[in-house]
């Protein structure tokens, strides 16, 4: 491989962690847009996701119900968002309403609460839980070569859908009357309430908005990486709460910005620099506290309105 | 009126607490004496089932001696659980090693635990059969008489697979490893066997053990041309590195790993990207054990929940055997069964095969055998299609 | 009238015998649930305190009694305390595992105080607690096996170097707020468990091993004596040290509770927009909260170090940090005794529960969250501060 042949792969590596990262972002993002929270159970909520997808999947060829990859890929999308939705939308209700009112520091205890016990659940209660579990191959597996670059079939795929997804979301927030709810209920709940706006409702629905991120990462996460380990949700959840940070919380082509920048630091820090490998996430989390000092409202946030 | 209702309170409570005390007496009852021992290890966690594999090979030991008319002492273990982390290892052991009661301890599955806690074992006296843990130092970084091992050290695994790997002629080695105490110490055995050997390491890549994402990583080895890849690494980031080969195109490269992959887990969850990788364990097959049909049938007929591990159950079941015998031979005292340890371990029937313990209570007789991954399971090396000559290792590029 | 009456029959039992009865009761109920092989007292000790909770809940004014009579007979109180805890290691000398643990009790609880100021007290959600808490292990652990510096030295380093590494974050914390803060901490703490991991001169995935144990003014610890003919086991030494730092911490941050340095740091935290225009140097007290706090948690593992002889990255970790969280958490935020509480709950309980193995760290999840939204404030929680005015201040209990 020629260097330029190496960099142009390391890209590609980048901008498929990037992605990665970017989907758990922007649910971040949409959570701290509404209800000025900080979900730190969205990265567990991804893989809760994954499992539902998996599980759905074992059952189905169980019972041997032999669908082709196309169809069956979207069935257990869709399965997958019912199964996490209704988990996410109950631990809402349950946990994380009651504090939504109460100071910051309150919910996102709450919801460091709440990871512990979704990665505990899916070790206990899953079967094999503990182990790493294969996923099922749901997409075209073959790859052509630009010179000695590989580029996979499913690679694009996947990019492309995770990027259809997020533009989706991005106009949900920002053309529909759902969208007009929520910005409604994040700016001022209590004036969205006397417009005529449930703001109940409106918070189940930004619940289920993002439960089927999760779920739909989740599932993208299991096919991209082959493999999937309960472990794994705490450490993505908190690059992807970075990645909103760096990008600018509540924006969503910010936090998209935002997971592309920290995929790409990891993969270049580790490509190009020497013990670059080892301290690759530390260069990573370097920088998200070096964006903290200098622009602390992120690449495309708003200025912050800072008190005092 | 509040006062009087929290004096009676106060009485009725009191009253609770004698009934409770008094209710805690037990009597011990037994016709032979009875001799506590202590088994440590991962018992719960992610490393779960080589723990609850190895508690299970000990404890078939102890109920073969429990059941043998013969012995002159009732066995009695306590299990104790050391999460495969530090801090936890330090109380675990102290649990153990304050209860007088106990005379002796298998322990321990990650060398961290086993090298945080040495201390304490040599502080208390107490003699410690290690059964999974295989870092150097556990024996040879220290000069206590209560640290043994019957399994071999990275040192001579490494030693081995870098012989296998020089001989079957790849020359040019990269390496990715984990930077754990696991992965680190991994990596420097070999590279340090690899090189003496002559051959070159062209690439290492340390990454953090949690990674699911090393591509970047495998990227710069598949531009150094390697003429095979070198995983320093435990199940969970062999898994992740053989998935992430595949995906970056590059199963044209052999890979060699540790004793650390050689699980089920690795085939069934990496698919047909692990086929073909090789790694190395210790211990024979165990069809090849000289206890290991019975040790088979005997644990599929005691119908644990967790699947034998290979080869930590047999090492449990050596670990208990060694120390059953010790307790027979000069009874439950701490200082005796060390002394019995290391000065009649030599030439020992086991089930695993001989047990010879070295001045450092380490077992100088500790075989390896190199696995193949063939159709999805580890197979014996030279019981493989891969040693007949039906199937073709990954050649190396720069023949 | 009522008032009256407890008052008439507060004389027929009498206060001083109130004050022991209480401390004995807790101590037994402690120990028991600690040594008893049955499982009787280890669901009743926890019971009856749960219960005895929920009662001084209830009736006020028996805690108003029971608080009134602690005040009167103060010196009692703490002869009481004080005995009982000298006498713990030989209640305990045949469960040397169990004092080792109430070793860590104060380690911790020593840690949590620090983390109290600053996540409870000025609001600052610090989440490289653990990181602090390495800092100190870690100096203390190279100090003395690279350097061979005198033990004594290193309980001044730990926390001297904890200190200083707090002004690394000073600027990103004086320019953010809220869950920035959170995310500049946790990063501090990724990248720190990271460093040291890779580092050689740290020694690597592995840590360092021999540390000796601590020794001070000539006195080597970790080993029995004989002090007036009474065999103390070993870790009797460390256990009354660490009772006197845990005590020592208690009574400095009890005392900036109820000083000026307490209100401002709470004013801070609840409005700073009020605590800047009543002039208050909002950043100078962060900042001071900040470091103090950390200060604490390195002295806690200068100490862990020589007493666990052992320290690694693993042992650092952010799982460490969401530990001494909970402990503030369940206590009662900004309540040192609430801390107290936390402690022993969170370091006792499920080291005895070892029985339910897998499904610890679930009931512990479930836990966390059902405390945080049935009792918000901790299991005790904010007193308003009581300077005399408790009549004007009860109307403003209600603490947002």
């Amino acid at each position: 491989m020629s260097a330029l042949e190496v960099l142009a792969q390391q890209l590609i590596n980048g901008l498929m962690l990037g992605v990665m990262y970017a989907l758990i972002a922007v649910g971040f993002t949409l959570y701290f847009g509404v209800l000025n929270i900080i979900h730190f159970a969205h990265g567990d909520m991804v893989i809760v996701g994954s499992f539902a997808a998996l599980g759905l999947y074992t059952v189905m060829s169980a019972v041997g119900l032999s669908i082709p990859p196309l169809p069956l890929l979207i069935i257990l999308l869709i399965g997958s968002s019912i199964i996490t939705a209704v988990v996410g939308v109950a631990s809402e209700r349950i946990f994380i309403k009651p504090v939504s009112k109460a100071p910051q520091i309150m919910s996102l205890l709450v919801t460091l609460g709440l990871s512990i016990t979704l990665r505990e659940s899916i070790r206990i209660f899953y079967p094999r839980g503990t182990d790493p579990h294969p996923y099922p191959v749901l997409l075209p597996v073959g790859y052509f070569k630009l010179g000695e670059v590989v580029v996979r079939y499913d690679n694009i795929i996947l990019f492309l859908f995770a990027m259809f997804m997020m533009v989706i979301l991005f106009m949900i927030i920002q053309r529909t009357k759902i969208g007009y709810g929520i910005r409604a209920v994040a700016q001022d709940d209590e004036a969205a309430k006397m417009m005529g706006v449930d703001a109940d409702r409106t918070i189940d629905i930004t619940f289920v908005i993002g439960s089927v991120l999760a779920a739909v990462g989740g599932v993208m996460n299991g096919i991209y990486y082959g493999q999937i380990f309960f472990a794994t949700g705490f450490m993505a959840g908190l690059i992807g709460f970075s990645a909103a940070i760096i990008g600018g919380l509540g924006s969503v082509y910010g936090a998209i910005a935002g997971g592309f920048l920290f995929g790409l630091i990891e993969t270049l820090a580790s490509a190009l620099l020497p013990f670059g490998s080892e301290y690759r996430r530390a260069i990573a989390f370097l920088v998200v506290l070096i964006f903290l000092v200098f622009r602390p409202q992120g690449i495309l946030g708003e200025k912050l309105s800072e008190r005092v | 009126m509040a006062s009087k209702i929290t004096q009676r309170r106060l009485i009725f409570v009191s009253f609770l607490i004698a009934t409770l005390f008094l209710t805690q007496c037990q009597a011990a009852e037994g016709e032979k004496p009875t001799v506590n021992l202590a088994f440590i290890g991962p018992l719960t966690g992610t490393h779960s089932s080589g723990g609850q594999g190895g508690y299970n090979g000990f404890m078939l030991a102890i109920n073969e001696a429990n059941a043998d008319p013969n012995s002159k002492y009732h066995y009695e273990v306590e299990a104790v659980d050391d999460e495969c982390k530090e801090d936890v290892a330090v109380q675990a052991v102290l649990k153990a090693a304050t209860n007088e009661d106990i005379v002796a301890v298998s322990g321990h599955y990650c060398s961290a635990t086993a090298l945080a806690a040495a201390d304490l074992y040599h502080q208390y006296q107490l003699p410690n059969v290690v059964w999974g843990a295989g870092h150097p130092d556990v024996t040879y970084g220290n000069d206590y008489p209560e640290m043994m091992r019957v399994l071999g050290t990275l040192i001579e695994q490494n030693t081995v697979n870098a012989k296998w790997t020089f001989a079957h002629g790849y020359k040019r080695v990269a390496a990715l490893y984990e930077t754990s105490d696991y992965g680190q110490s991994h990596f420097d055995n070999f590279s340090n066997a690899f090189t003496e050997l002559g051959g070159e390491i062209v690439l290492s890549k340390g990454v953090n053990k949690d990674s699911t994402d090393v591509t970047a990583e495998l990227t710069d080895i598949k531009a150094s041309n390697p003429d095979a890849i070198y995983l320093g690494s435990s199940a969970p980031l062999s898994i992740a590195a053989l998935l992430n080969m595949e995906r970056l195109g590059m199963d044209d490269i052999q890979v060699v790993g540790t004793s650390g992959m050689r699980i089920t887990q690795v085939p069934d969850t990496a698919g047909s990207a692990a086929e073909g990788a090789i790694c190395f364990v210790d211990g024979v097959p165990i069809e090849k054990m000289p206890g290991g049909a019975k040790l088979l049938a005997d644990y599929e007929a005691a119908g644990f929940e967790v699947e034998i591990q290979i080869p930590w159950t047999p090492f449990a079941y050596s670990a208990a055997q060694l120390i059953i015998e010790a307790v027979e031979a000069v009874g439950p005292d701490r200082v005796a069964i060390t002394q019995y340890l290391n000065e009649n371990t030599t030439n020992k029937d086991t089930v695993f095969g001989k047990v010879t313990f070295d001045d450092h209570g380490q077992n100088i007789e500790a075989p390896f055998t190199a696995y193949v991954v063939q159709d999805g399971s580890w197979v014996p090396f030279d019981d493989s299609e891969y040693a007949t000559g039906e199937r073709q290792l990954i050649p190396p590029t720069s023949e | 009238m009522q008032q009256s009456f407890g008052h008439d029959n507060r004389l027929s039992f009498p206060g001083w015998a109130m004050v022991l009865a209480v401390e004995v009761v807790v101590f037994v109920l402690i120990i028991g649930f600690l040594l008893s092989p049955g499982p009787l007292f280890l669901i009743a000790a926890p019971l009856v305190a749960v219960l005895s909770l929920y009662l001084l809940r209830r009736r006020p004014s028996t805690l108003k009694i029971l608080t009134h009579q602690f005040r009167q007979y103060r010196k009692l109180a703490l002869v009481g305390i004080g005995i009982l805890l000298l006498a713990t290691p030989i209640v305990l000398a045949s469960n040397v595992y169990w004092l080792f643990n109430l070793v860590l009790v104060g380690i911790f609880l020593t840690a949590a105080l620090g983390l109290n100021l600053q996540m409870g007290s000025a609001g600052i959600p610090n989440m490289a607690a653990a990181a602090y808490y390495g800092l100190g292990a870690y100096t203390a652990g190279l100090m003395l096996t690279r350097l061979d510096v005198p033990s004594e030295l290193t309980l001044i380093a730990g926390p001297a170097i904890a200190a200083l590494f707090s002004v690394l974050l000073f600027i990103p914390l004086l320019r953010t707020s809220g869950f920035y803060m959170a995310l500049v901490s946790v990063s501090f703490q990724i990248i720190f468990v990271i460093v040291i991991e890779n580092l050689e001169f740290t020694g690597g995935p592995l840590g360092i091993r021999n540390i000796p144990y601590l020794s001070l003014l000539g006195f080597q610890f970790g080993s029995s004596h004989n002090v007036f003919g009474i065999k103390l086991p070993t870790y009797a030494d460390f256990f009354y040290l660490a009772c006197l730092m845990s005590i020592a911490a208690l009574v400095v941050f009890n005392r900036l509770y109820h000083s000026w340095v307490g209100v401002t740091l709470s004013t801070i935290r609840d409005d700073p927009v009020v605590a800047a225009t009543s002039g208050i140097h909002t950043k100078k007290w962060t900042l001071i909260a900040f470091t103090l706090g950390n200060a604490c948690m390195g002295l806690a593992g200068a100490y862990y170090a020589q007493l666990a002889n052992y320290i690694s990255p693993n042992i650092f970790g952010l799982e460490r940090t969401l530990i001494l969280i909970s402990i503030v958490i369940l206590g009662g935020i900004d309540n040192v005794l609430g801390v107290v509480l936390g402690t022993f709950i969170i370091i006792l309980i499920p080291e005895r529960l070892r029985f339910l193995g897998d499904y610890r760290f679930l009931i512990y999840g479930i836990a966390l969250m059902l405390g945080l939204i049935l009792r918000p404030r901790g299991l005790l929680p904010f007193r308003v501060r009581d300077f005399g005015l408790s009549a004007r201040n009860s109307a403003s209990t209600s603490d947002g």
